[in-house]
């Protein structure tokens, strides 16, 4: 079971939804090497939303294996310019909602983080 | 929604331990604020019970310091998830018949439907005892001076003062009368 946060829009009079899922997988990510010998399953919530970038650019799907995994390439959070790690669920979840409403540079707050653009309302 | 299905071989049964991630407005017992807020977090379940067939009830994780009692704080959620597996398994005491230290010196529990075939000998070995699905012990409830001592070893196990405490009894044995059982 997974719960949704809809975001609204004023302005466009519109509203997106982002979903968090709590899952439990064998990850063969990108950034992992898949190791049959030591790799097992790892449980990690897993964030996902249909909405678009105002690019018109879809977003990617967001692990979040433990409450260091910091919205900006995992090193910063999105809202403020720290590395301290988020004190609780609530707070991971609020921050990375954050971050996909207004988006981020290219290497905010120096995370090393590509550029978000922020989330398209209209249309 | 993360699913963890375990299998005990002893009595045939699969348990679950299910992780949900949850929103919802929680009151300040779990101390967000002094009101009552909107929160996030896993909400733990299992399909285990505790030896006196309770629930384990549910468990708030809001934090990887959310651990069992006795467990250090999580570095993720996969640690924190195998934790409570461990604990719940742990607690449940499913491994207790595998074990005859946890047998024999164990307070609270007892013999029930012990049903091992007739060609077995209370002096079986622990493989047969603990790894057969239709031989198990479960909740041992032997008063201090009854127990199962070396249960689980080799052909010098046995039973030995076996007669207390009347809420200590066998229910059901059912092995031959080659049992060297002293009951």
């Amino acid at each position: 079971m997974a719960f949704n946060i809809t975001v609204y829009s004023n302005a466009n009079a519109s509203s997106k939804s982002i979903s968090f899922d709590f899952v439990g997988d064998v990850l063969c990510a990108s950034d992992e090497v898949f190791d049959a010998n030591t790799s097992a399953i790892q449980y990690y919530y897993k964030v996902t939303t249909s909405a678009k970038q105002d690019n018109n650019r879809a977003y990617q799907v967001k692990v979040v294996r433990t409450l260091t995994d910091l919205a900006l390439n995992k090193t910063k959070q999105s809202a403020v310019d720290t590395a301290n790690a988020y004190a609780n669920v609530r707070e991971m979840v609020v921050d990375y909602v954050y971050d996909y409403i207004n988006g981020h540079t290219a290497d905010q707050f120096t995370s090393g983080c590509t550029e978000q653009r922020p989330m398209k309302f209209s249309g | 929604m993360a699913q963890v299905k375990i299998f005990n071989d002893e009595d045939a049964r699969y348990y679950t331990v299910t992780i949900d991630a949850v929103s919802t407005v929680l009151d300040k017992v779990y101390g967000v604020a002094t009101n009552a807020t909107l929160d996030f977090y896993l909400k733990l379940t299992t399909t285990l019970r505790t030896p006196a067939g309770a629930s384990f009830g549910e468990k708030v994780l809001r934090t990887l310091a959310d651990v069992p009692p006795g467990y250090s704080t999580a570095v993720n959620f996969t640690v924190l998830v195998n934790d409570w597996v461990e604990y719940y398994i742990v607690q449940s005491e499913l491994t207790m018949s595998s074990s005859s230290s946890s047998s024999s010196t164990s307070t609270s529990s007892y013999i029930e439907n012990w049903s091992s075939s007739s060609s077995k000998s209370s002096s079986s070995s622990s493989s047969s005892s603990s790894s057969s699905s239709s031989s198990y012990i479960q909740n041992w409830s032997s008063s201090s001076t009854s127990y199962i001592e070396n249960w689980s070893s080799s052909s010098t196990s046995y039973i030995e003062n076996w007669s207390s405490s009347s809420t200590s009894y066998i229910e059901a044995w059912s092995s031959s009368s080659s049992s060297s059982s002293s009951l």
